[in-house]
């Protein structure tokens, strides 16, 4: 099994990984929403019945059953041949979806830890990244992508990568194989943020991809039309995935407080544009929050596990809110 | 628009600052990588409208501001009173030189309201729009002295002592040349004549020669002069009405003494109004000698004429003088008149000739008394008694005999005659049979005599009936000088005025012009074989008579005069026994009143009266006003009678008002907005929810 508290010489530098995090995760289960097909037994809920604990419900005994399932107290009161069913425990296909375009290098968010965290936090000054002084959301998205990981690895389940961008950057298919965490994390180390989003063909082509029923977790900041969301997240729940979606933001994105006349550079590759923010920030303000609105309508619609994050939040906060509430939501099917 | 401080305007290139800094800060732009460019480019998209506007409103409204501020410390001016036209051409051209032309004549004492006169009024304005302008120069030029009187500051010509009113006939056309030749001698560059007039056309004398000749001096100075005339308030209308003495006779009877005066009272109107024609009574106060009386009469169709109205004095009472006043109305000073009488003088003629015939009937025509109280004496002398005659008390001499030799240091006929002219004495020349050599070649009074002639026509040609010794009647009716036939004359050769003409242009009777008494020169005699002088008497009497009443004038102990036609420094030396108000001495020749002059053993009188040009309202209008300054900048101002500040004002507390609202403004509009915190509040929100939402 990968051992987190390996020295970062063996490990590279995973940085993403927080003993603390993992330590205070560790005995929380990361559930699937929905019945998974796994292969070996599990602690989901499986389509098909099982032997564990759990009563399921009753079936006419057919010849052939196992006659040690016969339920002989209810064969007593109606004179007829029950089966007892028990739920089955299976084990999870989680697929990680990491959104590595050029957008996801953005962020303003000091890291903890940092020298220059106190000169350059929110302030009224021009807050802008700073490659090793501040967070960006990629790197956000890695802390939960790996610490997700690790939660699913450690509790038996099979767990993929998918780096994505104008297309698929990398892909690791689901293993529950320990050596598998660590390539995974190797990969995820390995990331960088470049290219255009393309994430709506990716999430197609990846809802075609997976065979089976997986908890498909995308990590992203979702900057592309949002008309063109619904449709690949239905496309995905469609194929009965479970769909969690992070949506990353950096509270610039959301706050745009901004002064003086500034020159803005496609992260995308795009053209560069200038502007004096305090004269469309409130059209800016709009239009991100029509946005958002458009967004929280189409996760309900799909039925997504969504989770807008902005990136000055606290990982184990985070992580800690989305599997509570996935154990609170288990079953629905 | 002007003002004050017009270099200010210099600076209103920085009205562009704001621009500029904008433009500046655009430049000086941080670059950034962004993320989010798809809302960016959406803002982008958004902020065409209202923001886009509001964004060129803030920079409008910070140019503006500073636009306002310079225009503030530029001073501004603007006129309070006199309507749009004077906005753009008041200080078109800013004149640092202002002489002002003030019209002091009686009609200028026009109420115009709340007791003050136009007079007043105009001089306030002007001296309050001088004070608020600014200018370097001030000269004062008013209607009764002649020469400008300089005036360091605007505040101090309401303190010139110059500046009361008078009882003289202005003569703008003078004061304007007056103006001219300051204008010239002190080489002005810019200049603003400011004329305080009410128009009166009796003062402006349209028709006088001088207009023509200043009209090219004033366009020759091109846009120099820019002429400023200060219109009466429309307002100031109303009735006024003037009373006159016409005559003041001394009555004589057996118990009693007393005077007869006749005069008139008329009512006339200001403005377009049409004088009543009901009648009306007007009380009219008499004072005489001290004491007052009172009487009313009944004005019919806006006139009274009193005739002999008898006035007894107590007493024997030789010499004395009075005045007579109605009410006070729309202007007081037409509503006094002052009169002085006194023993009427003796007139006394003396012929000097040595032809009976023509003598006897010079003799007749003035020997006649016109008054049954005065007795005329005539006394014949042949020219070698003249050493005998009693000057002082002669009246008028008829010389028809050679003329004294015009060496007054020589000649001791020639020097009595030139004193006794001076004294007011009135002389006229009669041409004898034959012209003596020395007539023809010493010149008299400036004239000599030619030789007898026949002129082609016997009759008179022309004459001049409207003044002077052949001048029409009282009534109106002209003299029948056109019933006489000349038939020799002898034209007179020098310096004269010319009375009557003969059918050749000789000229039949001359007037030399002397500072004081009469000089004339009687082409022709009373002979037959001359003229029909003696067949058609009344032209002779009447020019002998009159040319006795005016020699008698300066033997008789009182005296009339007008206001500004008699000699200002002899004026000086007179005691005020009756007037308005006491003036000064320098003034007292314009003034209408009573004075004494003259040694105490002896005392004579003299009532000054105002002009009778003053009584009439007729004013010149825009145009007639714009004609005679053809050529020449000309603004009229119509004041307003509520008004007592000046013509402009300075209005820099709109421009700070108006920068105040700017920056007001600009502030609104930089305000950021409330609804962005709002937003800010839903992103949250959707992310603490969204989870739930999904589930």
């Amino acid at each position: 099994m990968f051992n987190p508290s390996s020295s970062p010489s063996e490990q590279g530098t995973r940085d993403f990984l927080d003993p603390k995090v993992l330590a205070a995760l560790g005995g929380m289960p990361l559930l699937a929403r929905r019945p998974m097909r796994g292969n070996v037994s599990g602690i989901h809920t499986s389509p098909t019945r099982g032997s564990s604990v759990e009563f399921a419900e009753y079936r006419k005994y057919v010849p052939g059953d196992d006659l040690r399932r016969l339920d002989w107290r209810a064969h007593g009161r109606s004179d007829r041949y029950y089966v007892k069913e028990y739920e089955a425990d299976t084990n999870l296909r989680c697929c990680i979806v990491v959104d590595t375009s050029g957008s996801m290098d953005y962020g303003t968010v000091p890291k903890k830890g940092s020298k220059k965290s106190n000169d350059s936090g929110p302030s009224t000054k021009l807050r802008v990244p700073r490659p090793g002084v501040t967070l960006s959301k990629l790197e956000y998205a890695k802390q939960i992508a790996a610490t997700i990981a690790y939660i699913a690895a450690q509790q038996g389940d099979a767990v993929g990568l998918s780096c994505v961008a104008d297309g698929i950057v990398q892909h690791l298919p689901p293993r529950r194989n320990p050596a598998h965490l660590s390539v995974m994390f190797d990969t995820l180390n390995e990331a960088k943020p470049q290219g255009e989003t393309d994430l709506v063909s990716v999430l197609h082509q990846l809802a075609e991809t997976t065979a089976q029923a997986a908890l498909v977790i995308v990590i992203s900041d979702f900057f592309v039309d949002s008309s063109e969301l619904l449709g690949c997240f239905e496309h995905l729940r469609f194929r009965r995935h479970d769909l969690s979606l992070f949506h990353l933001l950096d509270p610039m994105e959301l706050d745009f407080a901004f002064s003086g006349p500034t020159r803005f550079l496609d992260m995308e590759g795009g053209t560069a544009m200038l502007a004096e923010p305090s004269e469309i920030a409130h059209q800016y303000r709009q239009a991100m929050n029509e946005y958002l609105t458009d967004l929280d309508r189409i996760v309900t619609r799909s039925g997504s596990d969504y989770h807008r994050v902005t990136i000055d939040q606290s990982v184990q906060n985070v992580l800690t809110n989305f599997v509570t509430r996935r154990a609170t939501s288990r079953g629905v099917r | 628009m002007n003002f004050l401080q017009p270099w200010m305007i210099l600076a209103l290139p920085l009205a562009v600052l704001p621009i500029i800094i904008h433009l500046i800060n655009q430049r000086r732009y941080q670059s950034t990588p962004w993320a989010a460019m798809q809302f960016l480019l959406a803002a982008s998209r958004m902020n065409r409208g209202y923001a886009k506007i509001r964004q060129w409103l803030i920079l409008a409204l910070r140019a503006l501001a500073i636009v306002a501020l310079v225009f503030a410390i530029g001073r501004p001016l603007l006129n309070s009173s006199m309507g749009g036209a004077m906005l753009g051409t008041l200080f078109g051209t800013r004149s640092t030189n202002a002489i002002i032309l003030l019209d002091r004549s009686p009609s200028m004492q026009k109420s115009v309201g709340d007791g003050v006169t136009w007079l007043d009024r105009s001089l306030q304005q002007v001296s309050a729009t001088l004070q608020t302008t600014g200018v370097s120069k001030i000269a004062l030029i008013e209607s009764n002295h002649a020469g400008a009187i300089e005036v360091d500051d605007a505040k101090l010509l309401l303190t010139q002592a110059e500046i009361g009113p008078s009882d003289k006939t202005a003569d703008l056309p003078g004061m304007v040349e007056e103006a001219v030749r300051y204008i010239e001698d002190n080489q002005l560059a810019q200049v603003d004549l400011w004329v305080c007039s009410d128009g009166n056309r009796s003062d402006w004398n349209p028709t006088d020669g001088r207009w023509k000749t200043m009209q090219q001096t004033l366009a020759e100075m091109g846009h120099r002069v820019r002429v400023r005339y200060l219109h009466p308030p429309k307002e100031a209308t109303g009735n006024n009405r003037f009373i006159t003495v016409d005559e003041v006779k001394v009555d004589r009877g057996k118990d009693e003494s007393g005077i007869s005066l006749s005069f008139t009272v008329t009512e006339q109107q200001f403005g377009e109004k049409e004088v009543p024609t009901e009648a009306m009574t007007v009380p009219v106060a008499i004072n005489l000698l001290g004491t007052r009386s009172s009487m009313e009469v009944t004005l019919q169709g806006g006139v009274a004429q009193i005739v002999d109205y008898h006035l007894p004095i107590a007493g024997k009472v030789t010499q004395g003088y009075g005045s007579i006043s109605i009410p006070a109305d729309g202007n007081d000073s037409d509503n006094i008149d002052y009169f002085a009488f006194g023993q009427p003088p003796a007139k006394a003629t003396v012929i000097i000739s040595t032809d009976e015939d023509a003598a006897r009937v010079m003799e007749l025509a003035a020997g006649v008394s016109a008054n049954p109280f005065v007795e005329n004496t005539v006394e014949q002398i042949t020219p070698q008694q003249i050493g005998a005659i009693r000057w002082d008390e002669t009246s008028l001499v008829l010389w028809h005999a050679p003329l004294p030799s015009g060496d007054l240091e020589s000649d001791s006929d020639a020097a009595a005659l030139d004193a006794f002219v001076q004294r007011g004495g009135t002389v006229i020349f009669f041409p004898t049979a034959t012209i003596a050599e020395q007539d023809v070649a010493d010149s008299l009074f400036g004239c000599v005599w030619t030789q007898w002639s026949v002129p082609p026509e016997p009759d008179v040609a022309s004459w001049r009936g409207d003044s002077d010794l052949l001048a029409a009647t009282l009534s109106g009716s002209s003299l029948p000088i056109g019933q006489l036939k000349i038939y020799r004359n002898v034209p007179v050769n020098g310096d004269a005025t010319t009375l009557a003409r003969l059918s050749d242009d000789a000229p039949l009777l001359s007037r030399v012009a002397t500072p004081s008494g009469g000089v004339y020169f009687c082409g022709t005699t009373t002979r037959a074989e001359d003229s029909t002088l003696a067949a058609n008497g009344i032209v002779l009497y009447v020019m002998l008579q009159r040319a006795l009443a005016d020699g008698a004038e300066s033997l008789g102990s009182t005296n009339a005069a007008v206001a500004g036609q008699v000699d200002r420094q002899r004026a000086e030396t007179w005691v005020t026994k009756l007037s308005a108000d006491e003036r000064l001495s320098t003034e007292k020749s314009f003034d209408a009143g009573v004075y004494q002059y003259g040694d105490e053993e002896s005392p004579r009188l003299i009532a000054v009266s105002r002009s009778a040009a003053e009584t009439k309202t007729e004013a010149l209008d825009d145009d007639e006003l714009r004609a005679l300054f053809a050529g020449v900048p000309f603004e009229s101002y119509q004041s307003e009678s509520a008004n007592t500040s000046s013509l402009v004002e300075e209005v820099w507390h709109i421009f700070w008002i108006g920068m105040l609202l700017a920056m007001f403004g600009e502030a609104l509009l930089c305000l950021p907005r409330v609804e962005a915190k709002t937003q800010r509040m839903a992103f949250t929100g959707s992310s603490a929810t969204s989870t739930e939402k999904a589930a």
